[in-house]
């Protein structure tokens, strides 16, 4: 079934990310009873001005899963422009898959099957150090981002620091 | 919490540890708690306890849990992120363990010093001199914050042409840094920082961010603001580093410099005339709390004790021109810009003022002088302006009991606790400078006036010398203890003494005149301001030859590159 399976593969990939974590974040599930929605914690990736951060996510996953893409939301407050104001991760990779209908990204660009915890997190990750500024989510983050890159860092700056303080 | 671990039993359990940069086994017993945990790892990472935060599964680690609830076995990985330093309790040695990466930066830098960016440098240094009493630090962190709120002044500072060359001159500075234990063992321990106070180029760019205004105002606002600020701006974090260490590390130094040896060591070894009473005071000069180097007529009249001057301290200042550090002998703590900042700030800041005053070693200094007038004695004789003048010297002695009775008077010291007053005596003061500013050949005759009206028996003895007198009129303009003030509201006291000393001294308040005239003539007299343009003449010259004919533009960008001359035609390009 395909409940089996989504399920089948998300517990795979929960074994092996315990036993073997990757760098940058940790990975678990919210409630050990439901394996669609993850928690994740992101360490701010070194060398960026997110860096020293800790920011806490969550991945919710469709039964239909691998076929289509899981949601992300950072429950941390965030400042990007590819993160929206609710904290929801806007990257290609977790657009459904197909055409997009506003002709911005290719299809090979969006959400593939072959994409797992670890790649979108990896994404995630890059995305924090290395804005995409053409389909902002946050329109005001990107415009501060663009405009008044100093403020921007300070703004993150602010909000690293307030993470490690919600700790 | 989780009981049923302990029916499992307890075995050791090897956790992975990790961090972006480093990886350690921690053994530990698999009931164990959370806590536990924390402490192996704060000891194995070297980080403080409250600043370890674990991560596992996508949980921070709690302490009040268990490993067992989190399912963390055996050779399973827990991330490892190490928090910042505490911004508002900043620990001195916490800060430099890293320096250099661009982790989580510790903010301690800038706190660790209760003057920080203030750059009145460790004044802190005083508590070498045993005056970092409670009293002293609650000062120092108003004169903080006041200073925060003032940006300018420390623009000032930096414009101080002792500052300037200071950092202007990579040897000095490292000099300095160099006699700094904490600084060499952090210098040990990262090579780069020695390299980097080896880059003059690098200093002074550190030196030029911090005469940017705009970056100041920043700065200064608060410190946790500041801090959060600059970490996120580009190398903005290194900055303040190399700030902490370029700017406040040598003005502490500069300051201990100043205080570091008693003031008035060197007057009594000027003063050879006077060995027997100058050595009696050495042994004394550590205990007796006499010797206040914050009151800057006060420590030159020394008996006139601390509190005549402290009345006077704010307005004297004002009309000191800037101390260059070239002037050595007494004057030498003057002359540290920490000094002379700090004046400033006691002037615009009669609260201080006033804390001080009612300070405990204040009332027991009173004491100590009202108790032993030997003491008192002493340090006139070893005055080197009393001792050329035995005269006014015996004349002083006479007036010193009634002068501290006065001082211990409390409804004389509520006046110098009172802030208005203070202010209106600051208010005199200011005008009587703007008087001798505008019109010299008046103030002096102004001044005499009171002098002629003889307050009581002692008057023969007034002129005391002739260098004195000629002293007081050449100068007298800016003595702050006249208390006639041009303005017409004033000028009906006729008090000549301070304002806030009663007429009973009036003699002693007189000769406290003549005697700041003449300190303010030595002042003046050794004081050397060179200008900018006799500084960096050698460079203005080598710019003339480039052909930058400007020659105002060019010390303009000279001044600002602290004489560098490369920095200087950058700027000189860029401004065209």
């Amino acid at each position: 079934m395909a409940h089996d399976q989504s399920s089948l593969l998300l517990r795979k990939q929960l074994r092996d990310l315990n036993k073997n974590p990757v760098e940058g974040f940790s990975a678990g599930l919210i409630d050990d009873d439901d394996i669609f929605k993850w928690e994740v914690v992101i360490i701010g990736p070194g060398d960026t001005i997110f860096e020293g951060g800790v920011f806490k996510a969550h991945l919710t996953f469709p039964k239909e899963y691998p076929h289509r893409p899981p949601k992300m939301k950072f429950v941390t407050e965030m400042w990007h422009p590819n993160i929206g104001p609710d904290g929801s991760v806007c990257i290609s990779i977790l657009h459904e898959p197909g055409d997009d209908k506003y002709g911005y990204e290719q299809a090979s660009e969006r959400w593939l099957p072959v994409h797992t915890v670890e790649t979108i997190l990896l994404s995630v990750i890059s995305m924090l150090a290395d804005p995409n500024d053409e389909s902002p989510a946050n329109v005001d983050a990107a415009k501060m981002w663009r405009e008044q890159p100093d403020d921007f860092k300070k703004k993150v700056g602010r909000l690293v620091r307030k993470s490690q303080d919600e700790l | 919490m989780a009981d049923n671990s302990e029916n499992s039993g307890s075995s050791l359990i090897k956790i992975n540890v990790k961090t972006p940069k480093e990886k350690h086994e921690i053994e530990i017993r698999s009931d164990g708690g959370i806590k536990e945990l924390k402490e192996e790892v704060s000891k194995k990472f070297g980080a403080p306890l409250e600043q370890i935060c674990l991560i596992f599964a996508g949980k921070i680690l709690k302490d009040g849990d268990t490993l067992a609830q989190h399912g963390i076995k055996d050779g399973l990985v827990v991330h490892l992120v190490i928090k910042s330093a505490n911004r508002t309790q900043a620990t001195p040695s916490a800060a430099p363990t890293e320096p250099t990466s661009s982790a989580p930066p510790p903010p301690a830098d800038i706190g660790a010093s209760p003057f920080g960016l203030g750059g009145l440098g460790g004044l802190a240094g005083l508590g070498n001199l045993g005056m970092g009493s409670a009293n002293f630090m609650e000062m120092q962190q108003r004169m903080q914050r006041e200073m925060m709120g003032n940006p300018e002044m420390l623009r000032q500072m930096m414009d101080n042409p002792f500052v300037q060359q200071m950092m202007s001159n990579p040897d000095v500075m490292r000099q300095l840094l160099m006699n700094n234990p904490q600084m060499r063992d952090l210098m040990e321990r990262n090579p780069e920082i020695t390299h980097m106070l080896n880059n003059p180029e690098l200093m002074r760019q550190t030196m030029e961010l911090a005469r940017n205004p705009s970056m100041l105002q920043e700065l200064m606002r608060t410190q946790d603001r500041a801090m959060s600020n600059l970490e996120s701006i580009p190398g903005g974090f290194n900055a303040l580093q190399r700030m902490y260490r370029d700017v406040q590390e040598p003005m502490m130094n500069a300051a201990q410099e100043g205080f570091g040896s008693n003031p008035f060591a060197s007057l009594v070894n000027q003063d050879g005339s006077n060995t027997e009473s100058s050595d009696s005071q050495r042994g004394r000069e550590n205990t007796a709390p006499l010797p206040n180097p914050w009151a800057p007529a006060g420590s030159q009249t020394s008996t006139t004790s601390n509190t005549t001057t402290t009345s006077t301290t704010p307005t004297s200042n004002t009309s000191l021109p800037s101390f260059t550090p070239q002037t050595g002998g007494p004057f030498g703590m003057f002359n540290t810009p920490g000094m002379q900042s700090l004046m400033q700030q006691m002037q615009q800041n009669p609260q201080m003022m006033e804390n001080m005053l009612q300070a405990p070693y204040m009332q027991a200094m009173l004491q100590t002088m009202s108790t032993n007038p030997q003491l008192s004695q002493q340090i006139l004789g070893s005055n080197p302006m009393f001792a050329g003048n035995p005269q006014l010297q015996e004349h002083f002695q006479q007036y010193m009991p009634t002068l501290l009775q006065q001082m211990q008077n409390p409804e004389m010291q509520s006046m110098l606790t009172n802030p208005r007053a203070m202010q209106a005596i600051m208010q005199i003061q200011q005008g009587m400078q703007q008087l001798a500013q505008e019109a010299p050949g008046v103030a002096p005759g102004m001044l005499g006036i009171p002098r002629t009206t003889p307050p009581s028996a002692t008057t023969t003895s007034t002129p005391a010398s002739p260098s004195t007198t000629t002293a007081t009129t050449d100068t007298t303009g800016t003595t702050p203890s006249t208390g006639t003030t041009p303005s017409p509201t004033t000028t009906t006291t006729t008090t000549p003494s301070t304002i806030p000393t009663p007429p009973t001294q009036l003699p002693a308040g007189d000769q406290f005149n003549s005697m700041m005239a003449q300190m303010m003539q030595m002042m003046a007299a050794g004081q050397i301001n060179q200008v900018p343009e006799q500084r960096y003449s050698s460079q203005l010259e080598q710019l003339a030859t480039m052909g930058f004919v400007d020659r105002e533009a060019n010390i303009r960008a000279l001044t600002a590159t602290l004489g560098d001359v490369n920095a200087a035609i950058d700027r000189l390009l860029q401004q065209r």
